[in-house]
Formats: structure tokens, C-alpha cells, sequence
């Protein structure tokens, strides 16, 4: 009885040298209907078995020996589920690693507890409504006349390679948009396709937004030449766009 | 690079620079006196060519304009002298010496029957035998005159046609010719054009090595990637090389230290806080537990911040182009959506080199200060030709002036208004200041009337645009 209810389950993996942290976090996760098992380092989850049987993996940076990112290197060769990579850094140069070697999302210690419970359930949800992509299919560079956008870096550059900032709503919708060339796609498609991709609310209209992007990479924002208005509602970015696989 | 002639000292170099141009220089006037020089082919019995320059000139007179040069060089005495008209200006100065060629021009107009009134001579000076005045040269009318001298071999007549213009006469092999004073000219300037690339190779050569060190000590100074500096050079500059590439590494370990260090106090802190927010977020009380989570996040952002303020003098400061209009707008339209009053006015686009992130965090810190003490943010970007000013202005109470300063110092609080109530670690300016000199500008502050602060941001435009 209890096996099936625990089967049912998602099964976690949580990584992590410290063993207090290590603890909690299994007995949060455990408390919000994960089964957890927690190891030391990348050892200690070898004499456990394969990684098969996890349905999500929740690393820590920092560990002793072989480190957070040659396990999760690791992992990724034998499994394609989501990876949580946890960080005691701040920077950059953590979260662009740790993405660029397949991780799925980054979260910087110290953390609230419901924080990573939202990750976690933000990942598992999004695997159900469409399955993970290998790594060789994964796109995360894309260029459209000229223009380059690396989606782990999150930098826009211009044809002069310029960097060009974005606010994130206005990165995740042109990430849509680059993603969907030549698509007609209504507000509220584009609603919905921003908000999974981000993990803050979204909170200003699609227009405003999208007026705000072509001030910034059109030419002339009324006359616009990637992003343009369809008559009975939605966008559609008519440009032909290149994506690259990772690396 | 250096040959092992060159010798080791920076004076010595200059002093070998110096005699080697007078070297060229010297070579190369000396062949210019050489090219220049008549050379004499055939000498010339004076009573020959009095008699037959006279009798030519006499006789070219009453030829056509138009014919009279072919008619010159169509006669036997062309064989040996040459017709032109080349005025009087271009014959060599230094050879028109009035005084002993006035026999000889004398003698040459008698010989043309008066028929040519101004005729002018010029023979090069001669050391033998000059006379004191032309006075004392008697020509005996109806006579051969007595000359001076039996022979000569270089001499330039001049004779003035009725039409204005110069008949010149001169020997064979004496050239004269435009050409040959073009070619002068010319020569003067190839002269001077290889003492000047000369000049130049030899300054470049000392200097080089010391602008290679200047270079690797500004991308050190601006903590750009290091570049290598060149062993070579006098050993004077040799030996500031050495010595800047020692402090240089000296540096760079004890950069390494500092950053390995922080990146561990960093790791070790975030430890215990992950644990203590993991039990704390267990407190079944909920007052306590906020009180607690308030308490954690300040301790937070201390070391946050605390961290990052150590770690900008240490971070190297890879630069990358980017747009700072865009980076204002997406700031301001940032809090806009969080619903405070922020904006933004500038050019369409601004381009700056260096690094993003550390800028964005400098304002980001000044445009929170705005909102927290002064009610808005309203940021405005103006360029110079050499900067670009980005103006913070809020309508709070402002700073007294005396403590305009003081304020970017870490941990500072004013009296009154501002103080730790209103949130904020204390160390947004000091950051925002470094984070901003780190990146070649700087960071003041002013009130404003009728109310209100002005943070003034200047950033150095990239040097190639």
C-alpha cells in the first residue's frame, strides 16, 4: 500500500557534502510528496545504483572530489531528466556553467524552502506537458539578420556586436518568438508560452512588452520588421532565424 | 630582435642614432654636390668661342623668333655647344660672378658688333688667376683681345633677344636643363625623406619596447588580460621590464589569494545560512519565523554585499561592447513593472566597453537609493566627446552638503532620516562608486532645488569610436 503510493511519487536525488543540509532538504522534500534519496558526493550515488530510477536531480556546486559540474556532466550522459544545479556563488560564471552543461536551472544558496519546492514542481510540470530534449537537440543560440541571442547567457547582441539588455519578460518573449519563426501566435499563446518559460509573474500586458522590444532591436518601432502585428490579433516574427545547437 | 652590434645603453643608442643620420645625411649631400657638378669634356680656346658666340649672336638676331633655335643648333658650332633658351634665373648663383666674367662678356658683345646690347657671362670661380677689377682687362680696339685666360671649359652665355627673351649658350655636357635642376630638387627631397625614415626606424626602434610596457601596464592597470612584454631593448628598459613584470605577478598571486579566500568565506557563510533558513522556514510560529527570515535576509545581504564590495578591486575587468540606453531602459521599466517611479530619457543608443553586469549593479544601487529616499528614480543620459553622463535624480530631502562625501564611505548613516529603518545595507554607494571607478568614471553627488539629490555618473567612451 505504501510502496504504491510512494511509487507514484516523484523520486528526487539531492546531492550534497553537507550532511545537515542534506537532511532538511530530504525532510522538506519528503514533507511536500517527494521520495528523496540524499547522497554525499558522486561516489556515495555510484554504490547506490544507476541514476535511472530519479526523475529529477537536485546537485550542489561545491562537493569534495569530483565536483557538482563533472556530476552533472556525468548524469547527463546516462539520463535526460531535469537537473537543479545549487551554488554558494553569486556570479555569473556558476549559473552559465552549470547551464551549458545541461543543467536545467540554477539556485543560489542560501534558499528558501519554498523556493525549491516551486523549482521542482515548475520542472517536473513542464516535463509532463512536453518530454526533455536530448542535449544535441537543445537550441540555444539563435541569430536572425544579423542579430545573435545566446539563451544561456542571456545576452541579445546587434549586428555591430553590441550587447543590447533586455528586461527578462522582454528575453523570454523574443526566446518564444525566435523559436516559432514565421508563426502567427495570439496573446494569449504568447501569455502562456512566457510564463512557462519564467519563473517570475507576469505581470504587464503582451503589447507593452512587445512595444518595448521593438524599441529595441527594430529599426523603426512603427514600421517593424521582425516582430509584426496580424490583424485579428497576434504577432508573428517574420524573419528567418538560425538556431544552433549548444557548444 | 636587437643585433649584437646595437650597443646595451639607451644613451649610447641615441648617440649611434644620432651619428648614423649625420652618416646619411653626409653620404647623401655629398652625392648631390657630385651629381650636380659640370663635368667639363672639352676645353675651349677663348678667342674661339668670343669670335663664334659673338658672330652667332650678332647673327640670331635677325632670324625669326620660331626658327632661331634650329637655325642655332643647325650650325658646326652645335657640335660642340648647346642653344636653349633657358632664362638667366636658372643659371647656378654661385657661378654668376659679375666681376671677372665682365671681360669675357665685354668681348663677346664687340665680337657681336654691338648688334646685342646685354649680354651676361658666368664662369665658375678659379683659383689660379682672378682678376681684381674688369677694369684693369684692356681690349685694344680692332684687336684680339688679350684674355685672361688662354682656354676654358665651363662658361654660360647669356644674350638677351629683341624679343625679350634669353638666348643661352653653354658647352656640351654642362647641364643645365630644367630637368637636371628638377632632378636637384628631387634629390634634396629623397634626401630628406630617407634622413627621415632613417630618423623614424631608429626612434621607433628605442621606443618600442617602451611602448609595449606602457600598453602592458595600462591593460594591467585597467585589469585587462596581461600582455607579453617583449626582452628586449636597452638594458635600461630591460630593466624596468623585469621589474614590472615581477610586481605584476606579485600582484596577480596575491589577487589570486584574496579572490580564493573570498570565494571561501563566501562558500562558508552560505553553508550555515542555507542550513539556518532550511530550519527556520520549520518554525511552527509564524511571527517568529518572519521576524527570524527578516533577520537571515539582512545577515544575507550584509555578506552579499560585503563580498562583492572585496571583490571588485579583484575581479578582472574583461570588457565587452554593449548598448547603455537599452541597459537604462530595461532598468527603469524593471521597477516601473514593480511599481515604482522610474524612468528613463537619452539618445536612441550609447555604446560602451567594459563590463555590464558591474555597471548595471552600480546603477541599479543608485536608482534604489532614489526610491527609498527620494520617492523616484529619474535617470537621464547626455554624451560629451568624451563621456557619457547618466544622471540619478530623485525628489527627496537630499544629503547636506557636508556630507556629500561622506556617504560613500561603507557603513556610513546619516542622522536622522537615513538610517537603517530604511532598509539597505549601507554599502550601495561605496559599491556603486567602485564598481563605476573600476570601469575608468566616477560617481558624485549633488542637491538639487527645490528638492532632491543628483547622482552624477561619468563613463569614459570606448577609445575607437
Amino acid at each position: 500500500m505504501l510502496d504504491a503510493v510512494s511509487a507514484r511519487k516523484p523520486h528526487i536525488l539531492v546531492v550534497d557534502d553537507d550532511g545537515e543540509i542534506r537532511r532538511l532538504t530530504a525532510q522538506l522534500l519528503s514533507e511536500n510528496g517527494f521520495r528523496v534519496t540524499a547522497v554525499a558526493d558522486g561516489d556515495a550515488l555510484r554504490r547506490q545504483g544507476g541514476v535511472d530510477r530519479f526523475d529529477l536531480a537536485v546537485l550542489d556546486v561545491m562537493l569534495p572530489g569530483e565536483d557538482g559540474f563533472a556530476l552533472c556532466r556525468h548524469i547527463r550522459t546516462l539520463s535526460d531528466m531535469p537537473i537543479i544545479m545549487l551554488t554558494a556563488r553569486a556570479d555569473e560564471t556558476d549559473r552559465v556553467v552549470g547551464l551549458e552543461i545541461g543543467a536545467d536551472d540554477y539556485i543560489v544558496k542560501p534558499f528558501a524552502s519554498r523556493e525549491l519546492v516551486a523549482r521542482i514542481r515548475a520542472r517536473l510540470r513542464r516535463l509532463q506537458v512536453a518530454p526533455p530534449l536530448r542535449s544535441a537537440e537543445r537550441r540555444t543560440r539563435f541569430s536572425f539578420d544579423g542579430w545573435m541571442i545566446d539563451s544561456i547567457r542571456r545576452e541579445l547582441r546587434a549586428p555591430d556586436g553590441t550587447i543590447i539588455s533586455l528586461t527578462s519578460t522582454e528575453f523570454d518573449l523574443l526566446i518564444v518568438f525566435v523559436e516559432r519563426p514565421q508563426r502567427v501566435l495570439s496573446r494569449d499563446e504568447l501569455l502562456d508560452l512566457v510564463h512557462g518559460r519564467s519563473a517570475h509573474p507576469f505581470d504587464r500586458s503582451i503589447d507593452v512588452s512587445i512595444s518595448r522590444l521593438r524599441k529595441k532591436i527594430e529599426a523603426q518601432a512603427d514600421e517593424p520588421r521582425f516582430i509584426r502585428t496580424v490583424r485579428n490579433g497576434g504577432y508573428v516574427f517574420s524573419t528567418d532565424v538560425v538556431a544552433e545547437p549548444d557548444g | 630582435m636587437s643585433a649584437r652590434w646595437v650597443p646595451d645603453q639607451i644613451g649610447l643608442r641615441l648617440a649611434l642614432a644620432a651619428v648614423l643620420l649625420l652618416v646619411v645625411t653626409q653620404v647623401l649631400s655629398a652625392a648631390l654636390v657630385y651629381h650636380l657638378r659640370p663635368v667639363p669634356e672639352t676645353l675651349f680656346e677663348t678667342r674661339w668661342v668670343v669670335d663664334r658666340t659673338g658672330s652667332l649672336v650678332s647673327r640670331a638676331v635677325s632670324i625669326p623668333r620660331d626658327e632661331r633655335l634650329t637655325w642655332l643648333r643647325a650650325q658646326p658650332e652645335a657640335q660642340w655647344l648647346r642653344f636653349d633658351t633657358v632664362g638667366a634665373l636658372l643659371l647656378p648663383p654661385l657661378w654668376i660672378q659679375e666681376d671677372t666674367s665682365l671681360w669675357f662678356a665685354k668681348a663677346i658683345r664687340k665680337a657681336a658688333d654691338g648688334k646685342v646690347t646685354t649680354i651676361r657671362t658666368a664662369l665658375p670661380p678659379q683659383v689660379d688667376h682672378v682678376p681684381e677689377s674688369a677694369d684693369q682687362v684692356r681690349v685694344p680696339p680692332h684687336h684680339a683681345p688679350v684674355f685672361q685666360r688662354e682656354s676654358i671649359s665651363i662658361f654660360i652665355i647669356v644674350a638677351k633677344m629683341p624679343e625679350g627673351d634669353w638666348l643661352t649658350i653653354s658647352p656640351i655636357g654642362i647641364d643645365l636643363h630644367l630637368t637636371s635642376m628638377a632632378l636637384a630638387g628631387g634629390w634634396l627631397g629623397i634626401a630628406l625623406a630617407l634622413a627621415a625614415i632613417v630618423a623614424w626606424w631608429v626612434s621607433a626602434r628605442i621606443a618600442a619596447p617602451l611602448v609595449a610596457l606602457a600598453d602592458a601596464a595600462d591593460r594591467f592597470g585597467r585589469g585587462l588580460p596581461a600582455a607579453a612584454i617583449p626582452d628586449s631593448g636597452a638594458r635600461e628598459i630591460k630593466t624596468i621590464s623585469k621589474n614590472f613584470v615581477s610586481m605584476r605577478e606579485r600582484i596577480g598571486r596575491y589577487v589570486n589569494d584574496r579572490m580564493t579566500m573570498l570565494a571561501a568565506i563566501s562558500h562558508d557563510l552560505r553553508t550555515p545560512m542555507t542550513r539556518m533558513r532550511l530550519r527556520v522556514d520549520r518554525i511552527p510560529d509564524p511571527d517568529l519565523r518572519a521576524a527570524l527570515t527578516r533577520d537571515l535576509q539582512a545577515l544575507e545581504s550584509i555578506a552579499k554585499e560585503t563580498l562583492n564590495l572585496a571583490k571588485i578591486e579583484v575581479e578582472p575587468q574583461a570588457g565587452e561592447r554593449y548598448d547603455l540606453v537599452s541597459m537604462l531602459q530595461s532598468i527603469a521599466d524593471e521597477w516601473t513593472d514593480a511599481g515604482e517611479a522610474v524612468s528613463f530619457s537619452g539618445p536612441r543608443r550609447a555604446i560602451v566597453s567594459g563590463r555590464r553586469d558591474a555597471l548595471r549593479r552600480g546603477i541599479e544601487n543608485l536608482v534604489e537609493n532614489a526610491v527609498r529616499y527620494g520617492g523616484r528614480a529619474e535617470m537621464r543620459l547626455s554624451e560629451s566627446d568624451v563621456e557619457y553622463a547618466i544622471d540619478v535624480v530623485d525628489s527627496g530631502p537630499g544629503i547636506p552638503e557636508d556630507q556629500l562625501e561622506n556617504v560613500f564611505r561603507p557603513f556610513y548613516r546619516l542622522e536622522g532620516s537615513r538610517n537603517r529603518d530604511t532598509g539597505g545595507t549601507g554599502l550601495g554607494l561605496a559599491i556603486a562608486r567602485s564598481l563605476v571607478r573600476a570601469q575608468g568614471g566616477d560617481i558624485v553627488l549633488a542637491n538639487v532645488q527645490p528638492g532632491g539629490l543628483v547622482a552624477g555618473v561619468r563613463l569614459p567612451k570606448p577609445k575607437s569610436s
